[in-house]
């Protein structure tokens, strides 16, 4: 339980520290800005307290905000995102032997399960995210573009550092 | 009364779900960029000091100092400049007038991909930053300050969906509002001209100085095309800014010590 406690504490700063300011700050064009950050909330243990998992979810979202200096855009997406979490893990099938700590990930989960889960939560909040953001059907079109865009990023960031920090701990 | 908490509890998740969206979404309304909270600029103290860090990191060290000591040398020059200028063309001015006070800050942290930018500066109250003070650079201008804790202050970029940018056609004097499309952050975007002006690609608009907080003639950017409104009269078109938005270090703030007096005679006109 503290391993698990202590695993999530700096999960969720590394994934802060970075997003603020490494996928934050790559910008060759106005449309790339992946959130990765979410992995935090993905990564959440499965048998996760609805309560907590939205707390959570919001916190980590109101922590990008701060930083970002837009109070509630993410916080809004995140709690978005974690209230489809536990309808995803459902629809993308759910194993039925799980200890109490156990979360997603590719090693466990599988990469094509992983990989699934990731891209359809991504898509929820990116593209809740994006249009909350902007606010305007005038911009409809280039909003979707750039939704696309950055969860194709995304995910392919996330599945990167899952393959680099967790698939080689396989036993 | 039994139903309904049998039916809270049933649907708890859903419950708790709507009120943390509930929350952020009274954040998101709360804290426009006119009307901040409270919130924002406490933790500009803590967000200032990490950005800071990260500025200080990326910086080249051995340029900064010398940097420092330009940009505080040239804010100095332009206030005397400004006050020169002023009492040589002009036969009948006031004094204070003309005297914008500009001073030099360090932007320490910047976004251009979002659809609504800011930035903060490492120059707070402290120094004398206040609220609605222009940021500009020699080259054009950055944006508007929205928030001011003790030693940092952040404001709203030129790109930024509220963002409506007074300025002027150099050559002939037409007025014209920027704005930004969310797209290109090189690019700006000015609508409803008039058809009968004539405008050129490379054309160069600036401030117009209306607004009060930025100084007037300050270059915002050049023409980039110019076409016909749809359905109208009117003629619509892109600029390109003269900042290179993404590349921003050293900026000046300007201090138009009357401009709580203007603000106060156009709210008396409008009321």
């Amino acid at each position: 339980m503290t391993k698990a406690l202590a695993g999530n504490t700096i999960r969720f700063m590394l994934l802060v520290v970075a997003q603020v300011f490494i996928f934050n700050k790559i910008q060759p064009t106005g449309y790339i800005n992946p959130q990765v950050y979410v992995l935090f909330i993905l990564m959440l243990p499965f048998r996760f307290p609805g309560f907590w998992l939205l707390f959570l979810s919001f916190l980590t979202g109101l922590t990008i905000d701060i930083f970002m200096q837009t109070p509630g855009l993410h916080a809004a997406a995140s709690v978005f995102l974690a209230f489809f979490r536990p309808g995803v893990i459902r629809l993308v099938g759910k194993k039925e032997d799980l200890e109490p700590n156990d979360y997603p990930n590719v090693r466990d989960s599988g990469s094509l399960w992983f990989f699934s889960y990731t891209i359809i939560l991504v898509a929820l909040h990116h593209l809740f995210l994006f249009y909350l953001e902007v606010f305007r059907f005038s911009e409809f079109g280039q909003t979707l573009l750039k939704a696309v865009i950055n969860i194709a990023l995304s995910t392919l960031i996330i599945m990167l550092i899952q393959y680099l920090f967790y698939f080689r701990k396989k036993e | 009364m039994r139903n309904l908490l049998a039916f809270i509890s049933r649907y708890e998740f859903f419950f708790l779900f709507l009120i943390f969206l509930v929350i952020s979404f009274i954040l998101i309304y709360n804290n426009n960029y006119y009307q901040r909270s409270r919130v924002i600029g406490t933790t500009n103290r803590v967000t200032g000091k990490l950005n800071l860090i990260y500025a200080n990191i990326t910086g080249y060290l051995d340029l900064k100092n010398s940097n420092e000591m330009l940009a505080a040398e040239n804010a100095r020059l332009r206030t005397t400049l400004g006050n020169m200028e002023t009492e040589t063309t002009d036969s009948l001015y006031l004094p204070e007038a003309s005297s914008l006070n500009y001073m030099s800050a360090r932007v320490i942290s910047n976004s251009v991909q979002q659809r609504n930018n800011y930035f903060m500066l490492d120059k707070g109250w402290r120094d004398g930053v206040r609220k609605d003070m222009g940021v500009i650079t020699a080259d054009g201008i950055v944006g508007i300050i929205i928030d001011v804790s003790g030693n940092f202050s952040s404001g709203i970029s030129v790109l930024h969906k509220d963002a409506r940018i007074s300025g002027k056609i150099k050559k002939n004097n037409q007025l014209v509002n920027i704005s930004w499309d969310g797209m290109n952050y090189r690019l700006g975007t000015i609508a409803h001209i008039p058809a009968h002006v004539h405008l050129l690609q490379g054309d160069t608009v600036i401030t117009s100085g209306n607004s009060q907080i930025f100084p007037e003639g300050i270059p915002i950017g050049t023409i980039e095309y110019i076409e016909d409104e749809m359905e109208t009269l009117f003629k619509q078109g892109k600029i390109r800014y003269s900042l290179d938005y993404n590349r921003l270090n050293y900026v000046y703030i300007v201090n138009n010590p009357l401009l709580n007096e203007f603000r106060t005679l156009t709210t008396e006109i409008h009321d």
